[in-house]
């Protein structure tokens, strides 16, 4: 909310200056967005008479002109055409710098010396635009500051109010805060008076539960024309300077926080009733949106049908126009659930409504209205004709007890003047012992129990006057738990070489689509804010894949990437304790070329890099994961070069390279990938290892390589060789694949080092011997595979 | 060995030193003896050069341009928010603080309902919402997560909470994912000077210790009273978090939770309080880097990724 200084003072006893407001606002709670004098820009503008002016002799639009600021005269080229000799205007000196940042110098336009501007509402930041320059009264002295002529020397303050501040939303509740927080006096208008009967105005309240009061006031003779001096501020705030009546009830709205509205009366027929619309009703409204209503939506109506939108938005019927001569003035309460239910279902959001969601007072009803009465007649030459304040007006304030030792439990300490504070804010307190009995007023439906008093004295007391400690130790947390499972791996990828990526949790469908396994069901975001943004998403790859296409473009030959976050499938029965299916991933990228250096040449990064960094994964954190050729490959994967890893005989993950019609259709280098459920391995990561003696003998390796079919692979040879379960057999390593010359076609020859070794001894060629012979014979009968000498 | 071994014309002589007659057997023998270290010696030195001209000819062979680039081990790095996220769990792990996750899928129960935001107040209207279903949306903070633990752990409690939260606006300033470290420490006499305190060694252990802290009244529907913490920077103080006390409110759904399940409540708000506050790690991330567009953080760049280190 915007307010003037000079506002906020007018209901002070002690003027204050902008940053000692500012800094009590801020003490207070209350958030200061910005603080901002209305004169900035205009410090060198002044009032300047026009004594003459020719055309120019080299353009036809423009005009070299005389003009005085009453002590010298300056020669001033000048585009705009609305003025006349004598014509008081802005006149920009030179070295001034405007509200829109233009800077003043001395020019040559077109061959023409021009000592300074006359300024357009626009440039002096008084209007988002305007034709021609801004034409003064005649009245004004020459050379006098243009920000004392437009009464600009007074400082605009932005305030970020929170929700539960209805309150605030006014400038005697915001000089109610101040005047709290610096123990001064407030002017403030003192609430809970009620209007008479008078006329003949009926009001019938059919829903008093969303409406508990309504009144009105009929005036006539009322002089509708444009805007007139006290309400200018309007324009500093941002409020667009209208009719004079519309005018009043903004003012009176922005002061006093009650929003006020005004019918032409002469075009309410009948009597006034607030009631909720009938299904199928709908209404033309001020901004010429017709609206459909529903028995949801509060309305005022005549016997016509609807006039307004209870709290929200007026109709055009009854609306008030240049032609209006009779005025029916609304002030009333509104339930806030009802006017935000419909605020937010038409989706129309007024400073009304902001109010009426926010809680207006209900006590204050009256004392707007008769604000803007006295407004409307020394302004408008109103004349007021009858009144009426139907429902309730009597509202109760809320009693509250407050127990000296709750403050000292809340806040850790005493605080002397718990009442003082209470009653600067308007409280009304009663102590008794060490209780206090505090009475809350309507306008502050945010207290309604004792801790809402006690984080009253907090705020005032100033958060900054209390003390800090920690609390006692109540144990150490544990040094292991996930957290610390996942920075480890995390860890250890990026020291091996990866990129820690972060993604948005988004995916389009069409992405879903291509990444899912048959049968999941994704997350569908009712109101995503892009195609991106359709669904959770199934798989890391199509961020991982996204990452590695934007740095190709952007020259980056190698992208070794990983991506540690959540993927999301619906649950087929959604509770509150798993509303969906979130699984912990870990997805990874290779993609592109290992550089080529003085001793190697360059080479694309493939399957068994990747494949590597998650063995040496496995093998540091004990996890003896295995890869198994995929039986059916997922769709987006090579089908032949594609395994899926599996943790204890269970599949949590597949590798793969991506599949070449998708690396087309994504039009990216084709990556290499994996991805891994996290949840079935995450805990196993820290098992405490268990020494395992070791032999003291020496080892002996021996080589043997078999000629087998090309079809087969090596875990065939490796499997069958572990499932012999030779004694004396430490480890299986292949360390050769071979086809060519010497092997005949449809075959390759793959070579493996055996290691034997035996707790008790060093073992001899004989004893080995044996165990090759086994070997040997078992991948000749079953694999086919010949010994190669 | 011809002339210096054991059957070399050398020994012969010394043996036939014995023949000869005592007072001369002396005189020669030393005259020997010198002879044969001599040419030993020589012998030696010779020997010696030649090793040492192999050695330097082997070392010469062997020398290298060791301005060569090393073979280069392949680097990568951690992403700055787990950078950031670590540091700040760190903090609070020194503190007592262990870490607590709950869904990013959640109910309006849990993230709304139960932290005192009322249905149509306009308190819902702080945190923009993706909505997935009736009653089913993308969390807007982690808070959920202290109701999700006080419904089953009995205080004391302490607690942080990091994980991704989801709100519907995107800018420069606001991504609509982003992450948050949320905390709690509720039990029988945690009161409005231990939460000061607990936040002012956290902010002065990640900022610096001479970081100074100021505390602001604010509004949240979960907490009361409630602060906004901002810390003094080069352009004065900018805002860093937002916290309080445990509304009673909020300890009150919780007590539900137990009371509907049979068992006995151990939240009541007479006996019970706590302090809650929440952080966006992105924010912190871009303070403690100097990252000026959040969006910088999501984008994926390697030159991002391979810069911000520490």
């Amino acid at each position: 909310m915007k307010i003037l200084l000079s506002w906020v003072n007018e209901f002070l006893s002690t003027p204050l200056s902008a940053a000692e407001v500012e800094e009590s606002l801020i003490s207070n709670g209350i958030e200061v967005a910005l603080t901002a004098s209305l004169a900035q820009g205009l410090e060198k503008v002044v009032v300047a008479k026009v004594v003459e002016f020719a055309k120019h002799p080299d353009a036809d639009r423009l005009r070299v002109c005389k003009v005085t600021d009453g002590s010298d005269t300056f020669a001033i080229v000048c585009g705009a055409k609305n003025f006349e000799a004598g014509d008081h205007v802005a006149l920009a000196m030179v070295g001034a710098k405007l509200p829109n940042g233009m800077e003043i110098k001395k020019s040559k336009i077109r061959g023409v010396q021009s000592f300074g501007m006359l300024c357009s509402e626009e440039e002096l930041g008084l209007k988002d635009e305007a034709e021609g320059i801004l034409i003064l009264s005649r009245d004004t002295t020459l050379g006098q500051p243009l920000a004392d002529v437009l009464d600009r020397n007074d400082t605009l303050i932005e305030l970020e109010l929170t929700p539960n501040r209805g309150d605030c939303l006014s400038i005697v509740g915001v000089a109610q805060e101040v005047a709290a927080h610096r123990a001064i006096s407030a002017k403030i208008p003192s609430t809970g008076s009620k209007g008479g009967v008078k006329g003949d105005l009926r009001i019938q309240i059919e829903d008093p539960k969303d409406c508990p009061r309504y009144s009105l006031q009929l005036f006539d003779s009322i002089a509708t024309g444009p805007s007139i001096k006290p309400l200018t501020r309007l324009g500093a705030i941002g409020l667009r300077n209208r009719l004079n009546a519309i005018d009043i009830t903004n003012y009176v709205m922005w002061e006093r926080g009650q929003p006020l509205h005004v019918f032409d009366a002469d075009h309410v027929v009948g009597s006034i009733s607030v009631r909720r619309a009938k299904a199928g009703e709908s209404i033309l409204c001020l901004d010429d949106e017709e609206r459909a209503l529903t028995t949801e939506d509060l309305i005022i109506a005549d016997e016509k049908g609807p006039i307004a939108i209870a709290g929200v938005i007026g109709g055009k019927r009854a609306s008030v126009t240049e032609a209006t001569q009779k005025i029916l003035l609304e002030s009333a309460h509104f339930s806030p659930t009802r006017v935000r239910k419909t605020s937010k279902r038409l989706n129309v959001h007024t400073d009304s409504s902001h109010r009426f969601e926010r809680f207006v007072d209900p006590a204050g009803v009256w004392s707007a209205s008769t604000r803007a009465r006295e407004l409307l007649e020394n302004f408008c030459q109103a004349r007021h004709l009858a009144e009426a304040d139907a429902g309730t007006t009597q509202f109760d304030p809320v009693k509250i007890r407050l127990r000296k030792a709750s403050v000292l439990r809340h806040l850790g300490q005493e605080v002397k003047n718990e009442g003082e504070y209470l009653a600067r804010l308007g409280f009304s307190v009663e102590r008794k012992e060490d209780d206090f009995f505090v009475e809350v007023p309507t306008r502050r439906p945010d207290i309604t129990r004792e801790i809402d008093l006690i984080e009253e004295i907090a705020r005032l007391h100033g958060y900054s006057n209390f003390g800090s400690k920690l609390p006692s130790q109540t144990g150490i947390a544990p040094l292991w738990d996930s957290h610390v499972a996942t920075d480890t791996v995390k860890s250890f990828l990026a020291q091996h070489g990866c990129f820690e990526t972060c993604s948005y949790s988004f995916a389009s469908s069409e992405h879903n689509a291509l990444f899912s396994t048959a049968g999941e069901s994704p997350v569908k975001i009712l109101n995503g804010l892009t195609q991106d943004m359709q669904e959770m998403r199934v798989s890391l790859f199509p961020h991982l894949i996204e990452a590695w296409k934007r740095n190709q473009v952007r020259q980056v030959p190698l992208f070794r990437a990983f991506e540690w976050a959540k993927t999301y499938r619906s649950a087929p029965e959604s509770t509150t304790e798993t509303p969906a299916i979130e699984t912990r991933t870990l997805g990874l990228l290779f993609a592109g070329q290992m550089p080529k250096a003085w001793d190697r040449p360059e080479r694309p990064i493939d399957f068994y890099d990747l494949k590597g960094l998650i063995e040496a994964f496995s093998e540091e954190f004990n996890l003896n994961f295995s890869f198994v050729k995929a039986e059916v490959p997922p769709p987006y994967l090579h089908p032949g070069i594609c395994a899926e890893i599996r943790f204890r005989g269970k599949t949590c993950g597949v590798i793969g390279a991506l599949h070449p019609n998708l690396a087309t259709r994504l039009e990216v280098e084709a990556p290499i990938l994996a991805e891994l459920k996290v949840d079935p391995w995450i805990e196993a990561i820290g098992n405490r290892s268990k020494f395992k003696p070791f032999s003291i003998y020496p080892f002996s390796e021996k080589d043997l390589a078999f000629v087998v079919d090309s079809t087969r692979t090596s875990f065939e040879i490796t499997d069958l060789i572990s499932s012999l379960k030779l004694p004396h057999l430490a480890s299986v390593r292949l360390f050769d694949v071979y086809t060519g010359k010497g092997i005949p076609k449809g075959k390759k020859s793959l070579a493996y080092t055996l290691r034997f070794s035996s707790q008790e001894k060093t073992l001899t060629d004989e004893e080995i011997s044996g165990d090759l012979r086994r070997v040997i014979d078992a991948v000749a009968t079953r694999l086919d595979g010949q010994l190669r000498s | 060995m011809k002339y210096l071994g054991k059957k070399s014309e050398m020994s012969q002589f010394l043996k036939g030193l014995s023949a000869s007659e005592p007072s001369e057997r002396k005189a020669m023998g030393q005259a020997i003896h010198e002879v044969k270290s001599f040419v030993e010696g020589e012998l030696d030195r010779v020997e010696q050069g030649l090793v040492e001209k192999e050695t330097l000819e082997k070392i010469s062979k062997e020398s290298i341009d060791i301005t060569l680039p090393g073979r280069a081990s392949l680097r990568g790095n951690l992403h700055p928010l787990t950078r950031v996220e670590s540091k700040i769990v760190d903090a609070f792990r020194s503190l007592g603080f262990s870490v607590a996750e709950g869904p990013e899928i959640e109910t309006d129960h849990y993230n709304f309902e139960s932290l005192n935001f009322p249905k149509d107040h306009p308190a819902r209207d702080m945190q923009d919402t993706f909505f997935l279903g009736q009653d089913l949306l993308l969390r807007t903070h982690t808070s959920p997560v202290q109701i999700r633990v006080m419904e089953r752990t009995p205080p004391p409690i302490r607690i942080v909470v990091p994980g991704r939260v989801y709100r519907c606006d995107m800018d420069a300033t606001h991504s609509p994912v982003f992450h948050q470290i949320e905390g709690l420490c509720v039990g029988p006499d945690i009161h409005f000077q231990h939460f000061k305190g607990t936040i002012e060694e956290f902010l002065r252990t990640i900022f610096g210790s001479s970081t100074k802290v100021r505390f602001r009244p604010s509004f949240f529907p979960f907490t009361e009273p409630s602060a906004e913490v901002d810390i003094m920077g080069s352009k004065g103080w900018m805002e860093i978090m937002g916290c309080g006390m445990v509304d009673p409110n909020v300890l009150m759904s919780v007590g539900k939770a137990w009371t509907d399940r049979g068992e006995e409540n151990p939240y009541d708000p007479e006996k019970i309080s706590g302090f809650a506050f929440g952080m966006g790690i992105e924010r912190i991330a871009m303070l403690l880097h100097g990252i000026d567009d959040i969006r910088l953080l999501y984008e994926n760049d390697l030159r991002f990724l391979s810069q911000i280190k520490g």
